[in-house]
């Protein structure tokens, strides 16, 4: 029988697929990396404390704007994108993505793996 | 200064200059904060960055900690007897702890400890968990800084990468911190 993580990991594998996609993860909104698909060897315990402290001080900030809920982080480097969606009241889905990369697609592939982390968990 | 207690080695070495408004122990400056402006910072960061803010403080902590006892280390007691004495890696993890101890962040107590599995760590009056205790119950743990400690000092003398966890927190209406220590995945 296939695991919660079997099924968060395939979801990513998946994902992947999707145009301009260079990697993913899946991390607890206290900075807790649960699972990762990184194109490269990183600090995960780091990246996923930066990146929950990212989306953490964004929604901070649409809420003391009075600019609603936050839907999503879009960070563009020179090199790509770093895009973030809230999965539920818990979790956090992070995606790496070329610079050619269709930021609205990438998100709605992300929010179909978020239905799915919702599922999962209630 | 009056230090308490049967090992005052490290304390003892704390170096307050009143003309300059310095304290240094073993060279390095110091400050003293109380416990209350700890978790000020904390529920600050929290209020900012949210519940991202325990792993900030943890990863910061454990930074330092590296660093902090490469130095220290040197010039203590316990790298002393641990020549003198042969001591193992588990003995001089133990010594360590109890300079948490001693610079106030509660009681140490090492209820197991294998470097190469699982170790547990308790801590009797938390400073940041009493801190927290007497204002408000907390529905997580909120010594990250310690387990950062921890996780730190576990790398520097064991020279490979450790993670600590907090289990049990008085914040949470435990009766002791408890902490985990395992090498890092």
């Amino acid at each position: 029988m296939k695991t919660k993580e079997d099924v968060l990991s395939e979801e990513l594998k998946k994902f992947k697929k999707t145009s301009g996609v260079t990697g993913s993860a899946i991390l607890r909104r206290d900075g807790i990396m649960v699972i990762s698909d990184f194109p490269f060897a990183a600090n995960t315990k780091g990246i996923a404390a930066m990146t929950a402290a990212i989306v953490g001080t964004s929604e901070t900030a649409s809420n003391e704007l009075k600019m609603g809920e936050m839907q999503e982080v879009s960070i563009e480097t020179s090199k790509g994108k770093l895009i973030s969606i809230g999965a539920g009241p818990e979790f956090i889905i992070v995606a790496l993505a070329k610079k050619s990369a269709k930021t609205g697609a990438v998100t709605r592939e992300m929010k179909k793996i978020s239905d799915k982390i919702i599922q999962l968990i209630m | 200064m009056k230090v308490k207690g049967s090992d005052k080695k490290w304390l003892e070495r704390l170096d307050f200059d009143e003309k300059n408004g310095t304290i240094k122990i073993f060279g390095v400056r110091h400050t003293i904060i109380s416990s209350d402006t700890y978790r000020h910072i904390r529920d600050s960061m929290i209020k900012i960055v949210g519940p991202a803010a325990d792993s900030l403080l943890y990863l910061a902590a454990k930074e330092h900690c590296q660093e902090y006892l490469k130095i220290v280390l040197k010039k203590s007691a316990v790298a002393r007897f641990a020549s003198k004495f042969k001591w193992g890696r588990e003995k001089i993890t133990e010594k360590a702890a109890q300079i948490l101890t001693e610079y106030g962040f509660g009681k140490v107590e090492i209820e197991d400890i294998n470097l190469d599995g699982k170790s547990i760590a308790v801590i009797k009056n938390s400073c940041i968990g009493t801190a927290y205790k007497k204002h408000t119950k907390s529905l997580v743990p909120v010594c990250s800084y310690i387990a950062g400690l921890i996780a730190g000092g576990a790398t520097t003398i064991n020279k490979t990468n450790y993670d600590c966890r907090e289990i049990e927190c008085v914040a949470k209406g435990d009766k002791v911190c408890k902490f985990v220590l395992e090498k890092s995945d």
